[in-house]
């Protein structure tokens, strides 16, 4: 354990720029996405000075209705919720995969004698990393919030229709209780990063960035269990459909997912060879 | 001491050490040259516990190398243009990579950054330096936590003639305190002069070892022994 925390010392100093990076980036993604769903609740004519923090925090992580409950010639792709998950892997993935390889990486790895202390040092640092992204998403909304309404409440109503989501069966009635959801999102967006930081370290960042993609896109055609993006949308979970994900299932899904990407990959990482100018781990 | 046991490796379908039979003593330097693409960094790295053996075996002071054993002894590594941290300084980058360990202290770090004719006080970040100054800051971080087991891999590389006396000055310090040291390089001087025995790998196999062709070895000809405190 002595190893683990020395790796994770040394990640929280020499990726400090990275975990400021991250902060900066869920300050500035939570910002823009508020501040547009602002702009489109206006032309809706939707009084966003009205929103609550639920309201506000439903603009960045609400995603979209699954794809057999909306009209086709509805469907608004989710930049704000793509923007915010591609910017929550970001740092991580390339601190890990920048300075996890390389002589500095590699020079690293052999004063931590052991591969495996090295490998959860730099896991544990991306969960932290996510975690400083999400209280900087917080923060923001908070702010924002502050600004317009000022009422913190985690219910939402008023910006269903910025959201352009379709009335339907499943829909439950507003205002929807985010507060299951919202709080089990950082948990949930960290575990869901493990797995992405992995990749880095044991392929490269492009490869990490690609996986994102194929997390996120597929849960905005199909409806399946298998899809992460599937568990990080709030219209899919339970406070807004009635057959939705609840939280605890989020959490098990995001566990499960977590724990087995970095197990494997740590025994991955425990025999790989070390080989190349750009150092990649066979 | 390493000991190389009849170690082979395969990497991508491509047989990169084959049968490779190696000691090095403590206190001893070997010098490793040959063609480009045969093998040398490669060993170097299956030394250093990069790269495991599909036959064969590495044993440093009597522990195998292996996927899951804790490297055994403290081990100094240049392979290849050494990178770090690019906003930070060197004297940063030093004791970034010092604290994973913590067995030397900040006054031994700029020991060895003036050692390497590195300015501890210099407030340039990495990304500024040129070659040679990121080539002696890699040998400061070689050499700065008094290694068992050195591993230099064309370690004169963008060295001047003043740079190339301080490597020799450093290597033979660390040859004085014990530690077991191989060298590749293309530069059958500087390997001559400290090498107490030179080995040729060609094709992944290490198919002679000889004495240095030279009058003496400048490390003998040195004072030995102690640190540089």
């Amino acid at each position: 354990m002595i190893g683990v925390y020395n790796g994770l010392r040394f990640d929280l100093r020499a990726g400090k720029r990275y975990l400021l990076l991250s902060v900066a980036l869920g300050a500035t993604v939570a910002f823009t996405v508020i501040l547009g769903g602002w702009v489109k609740a206006s032309a809706y004519q939707i009084d966003w000075s009205e929103f609550t923090l639920g309201d506000n925090a439903l603009l960045i992580l609400a995603g979209l209705l699954p794809p057999d409950q909306i009209e086709r010639d509805s469907i608004l792709f989710p930049i704000g919720w793509m923007l915010l998950w591609t910017a929550c892997a970001l740092a991580p993935i390339a601190y890990v995969g920048k300075y996890g390889k390389g002589y500095f990486g590699v020079s690293s790895l052999l004063k931590s004698k052991k591969r495996s202390s090295w490998f959860l040092a730099k896991c544990i640092w991306a969960l932290i990393a996510t975690f400083l992204f999400w209280i900087a998403v917080a923060i923001t909304a908070m702010f924002l919030t502050s600004i317009n309404s000022g009422h913190f409440s985690l219910e939402a109503s008023s910006s269903i229709e910025a959201i352009n989501l379709s009335r339907n069966d499943e829909l439950l009635d507003s205002p929807y209780d985010l507060t299951s959801f919202l709080l089990m999102i950082p948990l949930i967006g960290a575990l869901f990063v493990l797995p992405l930081v992995v990749i880095s370290l044991l392929k490269n960042e492009l490869f990490a960035f690609l996986t994102v993609l194929v997390s996120l896109l597929p849960a905005l055609l199909i409806v399946s269990g298998f899809i992460p993006g599937e568990y990080l949308m709030a219209v899919r979970s339970d406070c807004f459909l009635s057959t939705g994900i609840s939280s605890i299932q989020s959490l098990a899904y995001a566990v499960l997912v977590g724990f087995f990407s970095t197990l494997v990959g740590a025994l991955i990482f425990r025999g790989s060879n070390i080989v190349g100018m750009v150092e990649t781990y066979d | 001491m390493i000991e190389v046991s009849s170690f082979s490796k395969t990497i991508r379908g491509h047989k990169v050490l084959r049968e490779i039979n190696l000691t090095v003593r403590p206190g001893e330097i070997v010098g490793v040259k040959g063609p480009n693409g045969s093998g040398k960094t490669m060993l170097l790295r299956a030394i250093a516990g990069l790269v495991y053996s599909d036959a064969g075996a590495i044993f440093i002071n009597g522990i195998k190398l292996g996927p899951g054993v804790p490297y055994p002894v403290n081990l100094g590594l240049l392979i290849e243009t050494p990178s770090f941290l690019a906003h930070y300084t060197g004297l940063d980058n030093c004791r970034l990579l010092a604290s994973i360990r913590n067995t030397v202290t900040v006054e031994d770090i700029k020991t060895i950054l003036r050692q390497v004719g590195l300015d501890p006080q210099d407030r340039r970040p990495f990304h500024k330096y040129s070659l040679g100054m990121k080539q002696r800051l890699g040998l400061a971080v070689a050499f700065m936590e008094r290694p068992d087991v050195v591993l230099l891999d064309e370690p004169t590389n963008a060295l001047d003639q003043d740079g190339v006396e301080m490597f020799k000055s450093l290597i033979c310090k660390a040859r004085g305190c014990g530690a077991s040291i191989v060298i590749t390089s293309h530069d059958d001087k500087v390997l001559g002069m400290v090498s107490d025995r030179m080995a040729l790998v060609e094709e992944g196999r290490l198919i002679e070892e000889k004495p240095p062709m030279r009058d003496s070895n400048i490390c003998c000809s040195q004072s030995m022994g102690g640190r540089d405190e």
